[in-house]
């Protein structure tokens, strides 16, 4: 297994059973990847940000009209120790003059009286972004969603940029159109009109913010369609550790590869053996494995993945298959 | 073998033009209360949360895209559960109150049996971590559940990254030997590193 990084040691999860940190390894295996807080909790927060920021804006208001008043009162008073210096000086008829300049001293703070509403902006109010597209600055090349002639004739220094956040518009009427994507695919049972919609959908908004859920989207058709190189090539592009699906998807991936390549299939499936995955998924990691395995000749390991598969599922979905494997395997040891 | 359960960096980047705090919650919230929770071993991550985008609003202006902004941010969102955690166990300390339970809600569609196993795992982890020194705990938590690499561990820890394997190896150590006092029973056969406090 390669590391993570070539100076760090392996992880503790990657460690063999056989290792002196047996225990350790399966103990850091076992604990799970948190969720992240669901959108309405967010939102929530979101919320009480909003608050707080509206608390200071106000403060700050609060400084500038006072900071206003001061200097009114200051010039007030400074007008009034200059007219009363040309009264007693016996130039009474000149004392009108400085009513002009009050007008034009307060007309010079006016600006700053109209700043007021510049800083009492209405707070928008968050709209969850389950997955925002982020691009991954690793090894693995950021996943780019084909886009359109005029994306393509960006500077490069603007392609490694995150898209910027679509405004709520936008937004909107990109998740209306993945949302029709999905009831086509899942409820209706229509993949090929699923993906016309997506094709609509990736002709609009090619950089959008769902992008990569649109390619989620997407793959599930295409399989339903049967068109699994074109998933695979999807797959192989798709930046697989920022999905929610991840494991899922990195599954599908080592599945589709395994049917022509297994040895690019089990780095996937070794990958998979380490995460805490749910127990349908790790069945057929357990499974893919094993099959990969015996196709690459190595046997010992295809068997104790085999009794791995039995001991964690006897009931399994491929535990008649696997139970009859093994008793393949240990007739021709004999 | 590159790992997808091994993130090889934390997955954002983004210029420090235009970013404002709206536009940073609304793209990164998600991410960091992923990483409050992974560092605090709990699923409550509301007021964490809050507290790290009240740091960020503060530091926003003077973020210039010198660092990625995803080091940046876990760089803060670590700071703030340091500070939590070191006010949570004085407040411990002086009402006598218990540790809240570690658990960490994760797929939905685990079995219950995996659910248990997980239950105990992150359990059993984080009692241990809880024994260690903030740095150790955070550079097991960064190195062990996060994967991250080295350069990025020694940017949000502000090490060398020529210090990180030795303090890992150190860690490391001391979380063998406060695993093997507090759990003999599941230590087993493990390695029995010395641990230098």
């Amino acid at each position: 297994m390669a590391k993570p990084n070539a100076k760090a040691p392996r992880r503790w999860a990657e460690e063999s059973e056989a290792s002196e940190d047996a225990a350790l390894a399966e103990l850091f295996r076992a604990v799970g990847d948190p969720k992240p807080m669901p959108p309405e909790a967010l939102a929530r927060v979101h919320d009480r940000l909003g608050f707080k920021r509206a608390s200071r804006l106000s403060r700050r208001m609060r400084e500038l009209v006072m900071a206003g008043g001061m200097l009114l009162l200051g010039s007030s008073l400074a007008l009034a120790g200059w007219g009363a210096s040309e009264w007693l000086s016996g130039r009474s008829q000149r004392v009108q003059q400085p009513a002009p300049e009050t007008a034009a001293r307060k007309a010079a703070h006016a600006p700053s009286a109209g700043q007021r509403p510049a800083g009492n902006k209405r707070e928008t109010r968050f709209e969850p972004q389950e997955a925002p597209p982020i691009a991954s600055s690793g090894s693995e090349p950021p996943f780019e969603p084909n886009a359109t002639k005029a994306s393509t004739a960006a500077s490069s220094e603007h392609r490694s940029v995150p898209p910027a956040p679509a405004d709520s518009s936008g937004l909107a009427a990109e998740a209306l159109a993945l949302e029709r994507a999905l009831v086509k695919l899942r409820r209706e049972h229509d993949a090929q009109g699923a993906l016309a919609v997506l094709d609509e959908s990736r002709a609009l908004f090619a950089k959008g913010t769902l992008a990569l859920e649109a390619q989620t989207a997407r793959v599930d058709a295409l399989l339903a369609l049967g068109r699994r190189a074109e998933a695979l090539a999807i797959l192989e592009r798709l930046p697989l550790a920022q999905i929610g699906r991840g494991g899922e998807l990195q599954l599908m991936r080592a599945e589709l590869r395994a049917a022509d390549d297994c040895g690019r299939a089990l780095t996937d499936f070794d990958a998979l053996v380490t995460r805490a995955l749910a127990a349908p998924l790790m069945e057929r990691v357990l499974y893919g494995r094993a099959a990969c395995e015996l196709q690459v000749g190595d046997r010992a390991h295809a068997e104790q993945d085999l009794n791995q598969y039995l001991a964690r599922f006897p009931q399994g979905r491929f535990a008649a298959r696997v139970r009859g494997q093994l008793a393949k395997l240990s007739g021709k040891a004999q | 073998m590159a790992s997808e359960s091994v993130p090889n960096s934390i997955p954002i980047t983004d210029s420090a033009e235009g970013l404002d705090l709206d536009r940073v919650y609304r793209e990164h919230a998600a991410t960091v209360s992923h990483w409050v929770r992974r560092l605090t071993g709990q699923n409550d991550a509301s007021d964490t949360l809050q507290e790290v985008f009240e740091v960020v609003q503060r530091r926003l202006p003077s973020f210039r895209g010198d660092a990625q902004l995803g080091t940046w941010l876990y760089a803060i969102t670590l700071r703030v559960v340091i500070a939590q955690r070191r006010k949570a166990r004085l407040r411990r300390l002086l009402f006598a109150q218990a540790q809240a339970e570690f658990d960490l809600d994760t797929e939905p569609t685990e079995s219950p049996a995996d659910h248990l196993m997980r239950r105990q795992a992150t359990q059993i982890v984080y009692t241990v971590l809880e024994q260690l020194a903030e740095r150790d705990r955070a550079l097991l938590i960064l190195f062990e559940l996060e994967g991250l690499p080295s350069a990025e561990i020694a940017t949000i820890l502000r090490l060398r990254e020529n210090n990180v394997a030795v303090s890992l190896h150190r860690a490391r150590a001391r979380f063998r030997a406060q695993f093997r006092r507090l759990f003999p029973e599941r230590a087993g056969g493990i390695n029995h590193g010395q641990a230098k406090r």
